[in-house]
């Protein structure tokens, strides 16, 4: 046991979860006060003592999954109707996936995990000791399923009890819902297969878990994007908060005689309690220029995330958006109730683009500068977010010099590798002379890292 | 050495019994609530509690104090708490007014004497001011101790806290190290406002509290609403569901639901239809915007 739990500890360091030597002691010692054969009690004391973050619990779960499905062995029976069933028992896949509705419906764990099993062993055609990662099989398996049918299924059956419009509005989220906890099922039934056949050091391996700040921004899936933005959410706050942070601790306050007077009264006179005002609250005023054309397209989605989750918690945010004509977007993301709508009206309101649709640095930093150098003071901070991929344009960096001089901070987050920089069309290096810094932000966990050292 | 009152306490000899404890005190529990706090108990280990706000974070140690009858200690933190309010003090109006008694009536003794003598006296327990956190150390009973919202601390003020949960003690230069006689359950609670330290972090079990499933959180309206009929319940849990699923700026939690729910009892509503829904939402929903999107969304009533 003990040897597995080392084992799960750097599974768990591989995937970046820091799961640290005393962490994995409390780990052991839990051992000792569960009953360890209970799977989910032993989920759940394990989670407590070896995750930190509340970001990390997916990827624990899944390589939880992996090194301790306490499977039985006895799926024999399953095994006779791998093949063969697949064109002569169609009126057996109907019935598999009513089935299924029905262990949905009920709720009932057991049924659901044997039919989710008899799915799996009949349509997720697995071959034994290939090095995948499973996801395919979790696929082929769903897809013979059938899920919008069961979909139906579902919702036909949730109306039955009452049929308000109201309560079938809801009844479309239950069956979703229980869709979902299916699919997660049947991802869980193939990796135990995996892992019976594999072992689970390997299986992990294949695996891959990313957790999602180490997902890259430029080839993240839509899905993906979706899921990061809930860690951008705390990021955005954190980056606001630290540009407010250092000037408070430069700055202790000015003293104030009115209290310090009162405070001496109780000390004979003698003024021992110094007191000072409190601190003003700061206000950071961020300037925030993304680049939106289609070069870094899923990067200024993420840009975008970032400047949305930024404006709903701070008033003074500003945001630009640029292709080859830069524009304010603050008011629409002020205006739009998600991120999806605010890109909306930033592809179809704002005007970015003024000849051809090509990024031009050099025109986009002109025009900001003069249109709106008369707002930049010495509390703002100008974050310029783009690949710095010119296509030949001039650079007019001496633009930049200008913007520096007015602001105070001006940064820089390059999407690309640092290798890239400089190569083709980029221009990265002739701005970064002007930057306070240029930072590689391929990744959620590079944005956090730039929030940390530079600020 | 340091009594563990905790890990033979009656009420901490298993998860079951642990879940049993909170619910009799109103508490129901997930799973891993119950789990978590057992192994706190057992291996005498403070819990950082995390998730959003109105959760049931704070409750969570009132609960526990609560079932297991022991005081409850509370630290609330916020910017700018230092020693001198979360540990201890000295009383220096206290100390003064000693110096200035000792001098009117000891003038002809020698000064040196004297000073030596004052300077013993003064700094004793009788001019110890006890905050929160040496309160719990030095309480002879077992105690709970709650320190509330650890991430409205600044980072520097964290490693105070670092002393009293691995080792249970406090350094007072004057007096010595004062150890714990019995183990105090610790729980911090965070809104997750930022990253605490990893030495923090690793001298705890971590718990997070996230908004609860379905199921649990109709055991909660029923059991806390009296005079809920099921079918409106389940309406209400279905309809907050779905409201957590969509993107909102601030998603409803169990308090707020807990509140919906008592309106619409006293409003008289017995099932939730698309009429009666927009009037109360801004009850569940704290902005403009999200009230909105809700209505838009789980309801067929808008104008388009």
């Amino acid at each position: 046991m003990l040897e597995l739990l080392v084992g799960f500890a750097t599974a768990l360091r591989a995937s970046g979860i820091s799961c640290s030597q005393s962490e994995l002691i409390d780990a052991s010692q839990i051992l000792g006060e569960i009953d360890f054969l209970d799977r989910d009690e032993l989920r759940d004391s394990l989670r407590s003592a070896m995750v930190k973050d509340p970001l990390h619990i997916e990827a624990f779960d899944r390589l939880f999954d992996v090194f301790f499905s306490l499977r039985s062995f006895d799926s024999a029976g399953s095994d006779d109707d791998t093949e063969g069933g697949k064109e002569g028992d169609y009126q057996n896949d109907v019935d598999l996936t009513d089935l299924l509705a029905k262990a949905l419906l009920q709720n009932d764990r057991e049924k659901l995990s044997r039919y989710v099993r008899q799915a799996v062993s009949r349509f997720g055609g697995i071959e034994k000791g290939r090095a995948v990662s499973g996801l395919y099989y979790a696929y082929r398996t769903l897809r013979q399923i059938d899920l919008d049918r069961l979909l139906l299924l579902l919702e036909a059956d949730l109306d039955l009890e009452s049929g308000s419009d109201f309560d079938r509005k809801l009844h479309k989220l239950d069956a979703k819902r229980l869709i979902d906890s299916l699919k997660a099922q049947v991802t869980k039934e193939v990796t135990e297969l995996l892992v019976e056949d594999r072992g689970p050091v390997a299986v992990a391996k294949t695996l891959a878990v990313t957790l999602p700040e180490d997902i890259e921004i430029v080839r993240a899936s839509r899905e993906e994007l979706a899921r990061m933005q809930r860690t951008v959410e705390p990021l955005a706050r954190k980056l606001a908060a630290r540009l407010a942070q250092k000037h408070r601790s430069q700055n202790r306050g000015q003293v104030d005689m009115r209290k310090t007077m009162r405070a001496s009264l109780s000390y004979g006179g003698t003024p021992v309690e110094l007191v000072t005002k409190p601190p003003r609250p700061h206000k950071p005023e961020i300037f925030l220029i993304a680049d939106v054309s289609g070069s870094v397209a899923s990067f200024s989605r993420f840009t975008m995330q970032l400047v949305f989750a930024m404006s709903s918690q701070f008033s003074k945010v500003r945001s630009f958006a640029f292709i080859d004509e830069v524009d304010e977007v603050t008011s629409y993301f002020n205006s739009a109730k998600d991120i999806n709508e605010a890109m909306r009206l930033v592809n179809t309101k704002a005007k970015v683009v003024w000849l051809d649709g090509h990024s031009d640095y050099g025109r986009c930093l002109e025009s900001f500068w003069e249109r709106y150098h008369s707002d930049l003071t010495r509390r703002s901070s100008v974050i310029i977010c783009g690949d710095a991929r010119n296509n030949y344009h001039s650079a007019k960096a001496e633009v930049l010099k200008l913007v520096k001089g007015a602001s105070k901070h001006l940064f820089w987050l390059n999407p690309e590798p640092h290798a890239y920089w400089n190569s083709g069309d980029s221009v990265i290096s002739s701005y970064a002379e002007y930057c306070d810094g240029v930072y590689e932000v391929r990744s959620l966990r590079h944005l956090e890292r730039f929030i940390t050292e530079a600020i | 050495m340091i009594r563990n009152d905790w890990r033979d306490h009656e009420k901490f000899q298993g998860i079951e019994v642990v879940a049993d404890s909170l619910r009799t005190v109103g508490y129901l529990p997930s799973r891993q609530i119950a789990t978590t706090v057992y192994l706190a108990a057992r291996l005498a280990k403070p819990i950082l509690v995390e998730g959003p706000a109105g959760t049931g974070k704070t409750e969570l140690a009132k609960a526990v104090a609560g079932f297991a009858q022991a005081e409850l200690i509370r630290l609330q933190c916020y910017e700018g708490l230092d020693e001198s309010k979360a540990l201890y003090e000295w009383n220096y109006r206290k100390q003064l007014l000693r110096i200035q008694a000792d001098r009117a009536g000891v003038e002809e003794v020698e000064q040196k004497e004297g000073w030596s003598k004052v300077g013993q006296d003064i700094f004793n327990e009788e001019f110890l001011l006890e905050r929160p956190l040496l309160h719990a150390i030095r309480s002879q009973e077992a105690s709970v101790l709650l320190v509330d919202e650890v991430d409205r601390m600044e980072v520097e003020t964290e490693a105070l806290l670092l002393e009293i949960l691995s080792d249970f003690q406090v350094s007072v230069p004057e007096l010595g190290t004062i150890v714990a006689e019995s183990l105090p359950l610790v729980f911090l609670t965070s809104n997750g406002t930022r990253d605490l330290s990893e030495a923090l972090k690793r001298r705890c079990l971590f718990l997070y509290i996230d908004y609860p499933m379905p199921e649990r959180e109709l055991e909660i309206l029923v059991a806390k609403v009296p005079g809920l009929n099921s079918q409106l319940a389940k309406q209400i849990v279905g309809f907050i569901a779905g409201l957590r699923s969509l993107d909102l700026k601030k998603s409803p939690s169990i308090s707020e639901s807990l509140d919906w729910t008592r309106a619409l009892l006293e409003m008289g509503i017995v099932t939730l239809e698309d009429s009666s829904v927009p009037d109360t939402l801004h009850l569940l929903l704290k902005y403009r915007s999200d009230v909105e999107a809700g209505i838009k969304e789980l309801t067929s009533s808008d104008r388009s």
